[in-house]
């Protein structure tokens, strides 16, 4: 029976080949998708934890305090080294939030002025970021401020012009006059209208020695959704490292909102593969069972000559999973290295750069394909085609031998 | 003509052939439209909730007041108010007053731009007022309505006072004012920031005696016609703006949005190019020994070729003309059906936080027709093309001996 299967293929190879190449080209284009699809999700997720963090700790009840001394978390400096100690390695960012009140020449408005302290290679992300002119306040920098766009057009102030802060109920100096050294672009008009960035001893000057609002926490290795899972066992592990009067979270518990933001993707992603399956499916079940619906005559003088119709059924089944089998085995072969080069990183040409940018996603990203989805694609692929080869079988088995050869399709 | 009716003939007597091929047609047109109008409808629903609960549809201000929002660059009168009733699309006139404020509890000061308001007009401008959640609307001076998440931040309670203190072209002054209602809309620059005062109190506090801009209604989708239409009759010092106009960065994102879709779409679009394609060769492969037959009767490889290609053409625009129908058919029924609502909510749960908009539904642009008929269009000459080269080489003896 193999050798039947075998030479079925061969006899008739414009066919076989346009069939086995209708499944290779679906396989390969699937797992394309998918590396595309992926890398979107990855880069996406790369920049939302970019921006706040993998872990954030905060002082225990951050959320429900309303006055400023009880938010932060005292004697900073001893807390961050023992971070460092149970941490290895992975990032810290300090940084000390202070409601304000920033006045220019003539107008002032409520703000919210950030300190921050971080490593040099978040630092220059940040800048490269955010900054549209001048630059950051330099880490010990007492006297710089950078303010959010609309702010310094709100506020009628450039470049080099003085604004002056007071920031009441804090326990710090509480007032201090600062120049102007950077204009910073926040992508949200919120963020923009009424944030500032300073030096993280210049906040603590102002508002409280030795405190931050929070510390966060980026590990660079985790680039991925799926790597996620490795962070709970790591909140925890800080959790007990720095004790109880401190609250560990990860990002996903501190900034519901932006999870959520990255997790509605999900069901659009979702349609959008469903509509991109049913097409790849048409796609394999009209090649495969046109290349084949000839032979329902073919069949039909099989049967005539005696044959058993489940005989036939299984040639069939054995041809067509022989010949979608070996094009899934190319299209495998042609998809792994499609994706293994988008795994190397890919980034848009030329103009696309800064949309895909200011979409939230990476200037490179990088695809990825999960096994069970490789599974899936070549399972459906072999199924629709195998499917398809037999329908013309059976309506061979199903009809008089008289009527089988003479059915058009 | 005989060579038409000949196709059109072919194209019956290969009933599952056409219905396949008519299937794969139709289903490319069909999902290129659904991509699109789902892509577009959650931009445009975005937008939507923007014009809605955060700006206005259309909002009437000085081009000053626009790149410097205070209220010393407020209108310089209202005497336009009348004129625009008279302009067809508008539905509904409201005064605006906005001024930046300290917004003090008992316990605690949060900075927000406050919105002074004529509570009766704002009804019919904006769906704020439609969703309070506890208490009551602003209905005279000395009242105050805010964001429930404010509210909430500020820890104070309906029927508590909290005091907006402000320093417009009066200098400093300061209102005790009454919390009336919280409205939660599930958008979150509304929930976080929304302080609504009567339009008198705005006044009293800025001193300043006419608006900073009117809000106008008009039409879901005609906003941004009806900005442009609006600019050329409005005099030089006041200019009218539809939601993208005063979004900034979201409205960037959404374009951008747009751009990343592209990638998928091509994709796409290759994959569906290549089902026709395959479907029609495949089929004419196939009858490469009734082709022969044919040919042996007499008629001109070139003539049957173009038989050949006549009924690609005649299935491919059957096809399309289904897509199109499926598929304008749906979006058009989605975009009356919020995605959010009850029949999708339970399926994308996770969209119930999502801060930008409560609300989306699926766009319908003529465009998508194009879109589709561009990747169907070349489907189909690709699959014109490569048959008829078959055909046209055909040798009538050897075909006929095919199987």
């Amino acid at each position: 029976m193999f050798a039947f299967a075998w030479r079925s293929i061969w006899r008739n190879r414009s066919r076989s080949l346009g069939a086995a190449f209708a499944v290779a080209f679906t396989v390969w284009m699937s797992m394309t998708y998918f590396g595309l699809s992926n890398a979107a999700r990855d880069g996406m997720y790369v920049n939302l934890t970019d921006t706040v963090g993998h872990i954030q700790i905060h002082i225990r009840g951050y959320r429900a305090v309303r006055d400023f001394r009880e938010a932060v978390l005292p004697r900073a400096a001893a807390l961050r080294d023992r971070l460092t100690r149970a941490l290895g390695d992975g990032l810290i960012v300090e940084a000390l939030e202070v409601p304000a009140l920033l006045s220019g020449e003539d107008r002032a408005r409520g703000v919210l002025l950030v300190g921050l302290r971080q490593p040099p290679a978040l630092r220059r992300r940040f800048a490269d970021k955010f900054v549209r002119e001048g630059r950051l306040p330099d880490p010990e920098d007492l006297e710089g401020i950078a303010l959010g766009r609309a702010l310094a057009r709100t506020l009628q102030v450039q470049i080099g012009d003085a604004v002056y802060a007071y920031a009441p109920g804090t326990e710090g100096t509480g007032a201090s006059a600062y120049v102007v050294v950077g204009i910073l672009r926040f992508p949200d008009p919120a963020q923009d209208a009424r944030g500032a960035v300073l030096s993280l001893p210049a906040a603590q000057e102002l508002a409280a020695s030795d405190a931050v609002s929070r510390f966060e926490v980026h590990v660079p290795e985790f680039r991925r959704t799926t790597d996620d899972a490795a962070l709970v066992p790591l909140a925890a592990r800080l959790q007990a490292a720095l004790g109880n009067e401190v609250v560990v979270e990860t990002w996903r518990e501190t900034y519901p909102a932006i999870s959520s933001l990255e997790r509605a993707l999900r069901p659009i992603l979702t349609v959008f593969l469903g509509l991109f399956f049913i097409l790849a499916g048409l796609l394999v079940l009209n090649t495969v069972y046109l290349s084949v619906v000839e032979r329902t005559r073919e069949f039909g003088v099989i049967i005539a000559l005696g044959a058993n119709r489940r005989r036939v059924l299984g040639m069939v089944l054995l041809e067509s999973l022989l010949l979608c089998g070996s094009g899934a085995a190319v299209g495998l072969a042609v998809g792994s290295a499609t994706v293994a080069r988008l795994a190397r990183g890919y980034s848009y040409p030329g103009a696309w750069r800064e949309v895909v940018e200011a979409y939230g996603l990476p200037e490179v990203m990088y695809g990825s394909i999960a096994p069970v989805e490789v599974a899936i694609i070549v399972a459906f692929v072999i199924g629709i085609g195998v499917l398809a080869a037999l329908l013309p079988a059976r309506t061979a088995g199903r009809l008089a031998p008289v009527e089988a050869m003479r059915f058009v399709a | 003509m005989t060579l038409w009716r000949l196709a059109w003939r072919n194209v019956w007597r290969h009933r599952r052939r056409t219905v396949l091929l008519i299937l794969v047609v139709a289903y490319a047109a069909f999902a290129t439209i659904l991509y699109w109008g789902i892509n577009d409808g959650y931009a445009a629903s975005v937008l939507n909730a923007q014009a809605r609960f955060v700006g206005a549809p259309v909002l009437i201000m000085t081009p000053d007041y626009r790149d410097d929002p205070d209220p010393e660059h407020a209108l310089p009168d209202l005497a336009l108010t009348a004129a625009l009733r008279e302009v067809p699309r508008v539905r509904g006139i409201a005064p605006r007053l906005e001024f930046p404020a300290l917004i003090r509890s008992a316990y605690t000061a949060e900075s927000a731009v406050a919105r002074g308001i004529e509570p009766q007009r704002e009804r019919e401008v904006s769906a704020v007022p439609a969703h309070i959640v506890a208490g009551r609307m602003l209905q005279r001076p000395g009242e105050l309505v805010l964001g429930r998440a404010l509210a909430e931040r500020l820890d104070v309670r309906l029927g508590e006072r909290a005091v907006v203190d402000t320093a417009g072209p009066a200098g400093p002054r300061a209102a005790g004012l009454v919390l009336v209602g919280l409205v939660e809309t599930g958008v979150s620059q509304v929930d976080e920031r929304l302080v609504l005062v009567d339009l008198a109190d705005a006044r009293r506090l800025t001193g300043v005696d006419t608006a900073t801009a009117l809000a106008l209604d008009v039409p879901r989708g005609e906003e941004e016609a009806a900005a442009a239409e609006l600019r050329r009759f409005l005099p030089p010092v006041v200019a009218a703006y539809g939601p993208a106009e005063m979004l900034g960065a979201i409205r960037q994102d959404l374009e951008s949005n747009r751009v990343a879709a592209i990638p998928i779409a091509f994709l796409f679009a290759l994959v569906a190019a290549a089902a026709v394609t395959s479907t029609t060769t495949v089929s004419v492969i196939e009858r490469t020994r009734e082709f022969g037959m044919i040919a042996a009767v007499g008629l001109a490889p070139v003539r049957l070729a173009r038989v050949v290609v006549l009924e690609s053409v005649i299935t491919t625009v059957l096809g399309w003309i289904v897509g199109l129908a499926a598929g304008y058919g749906a979006v058009g029924l989605l975009a009356r059906i919020n995605l959010l609502g009850a029949a999708f909510g339970g399926f994308v749960g996770a969209w119930s936080s999502v801060p930008l908009t409560r609300e989306i539904y699926t766009a319908v642009r003529p465009a998508y027709a194009l879109y589709a008929s561009m990747t169907v269009f070349v489907g189909a000459v690709l699959a014109a093309l490569i048959p008829a080269r078959r055909v046209r080489r055909l040798r009538p003896a050897q075909a006929m001996r095919i199987e």
